[in-house]
């Protein structure tokens, strides 16, 4: 497993599934997904970091999505920060009979602000605390907080609530 | 059992199979960019190394494969006290502080950056303007045990400390994710204090102390794991006369709900709770901030009220403003313990305001504490956004408004 080329080979194999759906759900688009995974694959294969095991390196490249992706958010919004109401994808608007669950969950997704989406993915797919989140966006664990309430409150609707306590940091040093 | 969760889950890896679909023709592509990327880097490091031909730091750098961090005997550091002025006296390696350090941790291994104003980050660059870039270092450093990884850059010029910060790696540290990554201070940052240091170029070294979470022991110290780099600032002069000498902008008072707005730039690498409150105290917002007409419904007094749970603002119809979901926080020149609360919108759009008092910083971490005294002087809501528009007319395009980092800072008025 050291030899990176093999490393990458083995984020191909193993852990395009998981990364691609990480991606997906943060960025709610496909094509940007897939452009997000390769990006963070080729940033983690130039850096020839030592990697111990396959889990190892699906780990980084997933922390490289979440890097990259969270400065693409603070460069999107600051671009962008003017009043705005979110499209609603075609899926949503277009409500038709046909529309399959996984169409719903698409929409609903799509309809939250990049930011929101982005907090929801983390904290449901990447399963980190809501302390890691806001480290990791650089925002208070209060923005967080509300940020995860506003997706859970749009997706109650096709998903259920969320009936679990808040997921605590693996170690939090000043607590 | 979270419905919510079971079902973003089902509905993930259902896309996850179609990504696989798309990507896995990708990987001959994939490995071509990454070849192509390592050749810059190295093509890049080795013409630092024969520019910079100073010392085993740079030369470590220059390495095609990691090196075993060699070991040397550094003495015990307290990461807060590189004092300005002084020799740099530091060599590079790790030197462990206690039997058996190599237990907690993996050796650290990343790289240096600079990353401009626009977010974009390279390692391509060993040149920039002071106020359109900044250094930093990104890498990773697994951990085993309960230890918390500090770090503090040093700006050096001609042997001599220019510059310190120190920073926590992370708050909460995740045995999964190891990556680390820690800003530098522009030559001339002591801790919080800054002067104005000439153009020209500078080292950069990092130090990492790793220490136990239970007794807050040292367990080892890296110096430069990864090599110094040395970086040229252009332009140190002007952004020291224009951030570090305070002058502050002349303030007008509202005119009904319209408010007198600046952009502010995001106050990164102050190293503190309370990074907005200092950077009123440095003289923010400075004349020359761009200035637009922020408009406000409802805002109430401006009292210690506001800092321990009564609205920001009360509004008779929900307020539908380009800053409703940004992030927002209270200054006031004078605001006792408690200098920079959160404040957000209620769901109806009525509201503004804290959730009862409680301390809320951008990176968290910072001990909860009571208002003990009034709030005084000028009075700002810090919002997490601009309104381009506003600020640059319908017309404004991506190239204007590309600058990243801002912060739009509203006056409120005096506190009564």
């Amino acid at each position: 497993m050291g030899d990176r080329p093999d490393v990458v080979a083995e984020v191909y194999r193993h852990a395009l599934p998981r990364l691609g759906a990480y991606a997906h759900m943060l960025t709610g688009d496909p094509e940007a997904a897939d452009a997000l995974v390769q990006a963070a694959i080729v940033k983690f294969g130039a850096r020839r970091r030592r990697v111990s095991d396959a889990a190892h390196a699906e780990a980084a490249v997933r922390a490289e999505i979440r890097t990259i992706h969270i400065a693409t958010l603070r460069r999107r919004f600051r671009r962008t920060r003017v009043k705005q109401s979110p499209a609603l994808p075609d899926v949503v608007a277009g409500q038709s009979a046909s529309a399959t669950p996984a169409d719903e969950v698409a929409g609903a997704l799509a309809t939250l602000t990049p930011r929101v989406r982005a907090v929801v993915a983390m904290y449901y797919w990447e399963d980190l605390a809501v302390a890691e989140i806001a480290s990791a966006m650089r925002v208070s664990e209060g923005t967080v907080r509300g940020l995860l309430d506003e997706g859970r409150t749009a997706l109650a609707p096709l998903l259920g609530n969320d009936d679990e306590p808040e997921r605590l940091a693996i170690m939090d040093v000043r607590s | 059992m979270s419905g919510l969760r079971d079902g973003l889950e089902q509905w993930a890896r259902a896309r996850g199979d179609e990504a696989v679909a798309r990507l896995d023709s990708t990987e001959p592509a994939t490995r071509d960019a990454i070849g192509s990327r390592r050749k810059r880097r190295m093509a890049l490091i080795a013409g630092s190394t024969i520019a910079a031909i100073a010392g085993a730091a740079a030369v470590a750098a220059a390495q095609p494969q990691p090196l075993t961090i060699p070991t040397v005997d550094n003495p015990s550091l307290d990461l807060a006290t590189f004092t300005c002025g002084e020799e740099w006296t530091l060599e590079p390696g790790q030197t462990s502080r206690i039997p058996g350090a190599d237990y907690y941790f993996d050796e650290p291994d990343g790289d240096w950056q600079v990353t401009s104003d626009d977010d974009t980050t390279t390692t391509e660059v060993d040149q920039f303007t002071a106020g359109y870039g900044t250094v930093s270092w990104e890498g990773e450093l697994r951990v085993k045990a309960a230890v918390l990884p500090r770090a503090t850059i040093v700006v050096v010029k001609d042997g001599l400390i220019q510059g310190s910060f120190e920073e926590e790696f992370t708050r909460n540290y995740s045995f999964d994710d190891p990556n680390l990554r820690t800003w530098t201070p522009y030559p001339g940052t002591c801790g919080t204090a800054a002067t104005t240091m000439p153009s020209g170029e500078y080292a950069f070294h990092l130090v990492i102390q790793v220490e136990r979470v239970d007794d807050g022991e040292p367990v080892v110290t890296f110096v430069d794991p990864s090599g110094a780099t040395k970086v040229t600032i252009d332009g140190l002069e002007a952004w020291g006369e224009s951030t570090i000498e305070p002058h502050p902008a002349e303030l007008r008072e509202p005119v009904g709900d319209e408010y007198q707005a600046f952009v502010v730039p995001y106050p990164e690498g102050l190293g503190s709770c309370t990074p907005l409150h200092d950077l009123r105290a440095l003289g923010a917002p400075d004349e020359n901030a761009p200035q637009y007409t922020v408009t406000i419904p409802g805002v109430q007094d401006l009292t210690n009220a506001m800092w321990t749970g009564s609205p920001v603002v009360i509004s008779n119809e929900p307020v539908d403003e380009w800053y409703i979901n940004d992030q927002a926080m209270l200054v006031a020149d004078y605001s006792g313990n408690m200098a920079q609360p959160a404040v957000w919108w209620s769901e109806d759009g009525t509201t503004l305001g804290t959730d009862g008092g409680q301390f809320d910083v951008f990176g968290g971490g910072c001990e909860p504490i009571e208002v003990l005294e009034p709030i005084g002087g000028a009075v700002f809501l810090v919002i997490d956004g601009v309104d381009w528009t506003s600020l640059w007319g319908a017309n404004a395009d991506s190239d204007q408004t590309s600058q990243g980092g801002i912060q739009t800072w509203v006056y409120l008025g005096q506190a009564s």
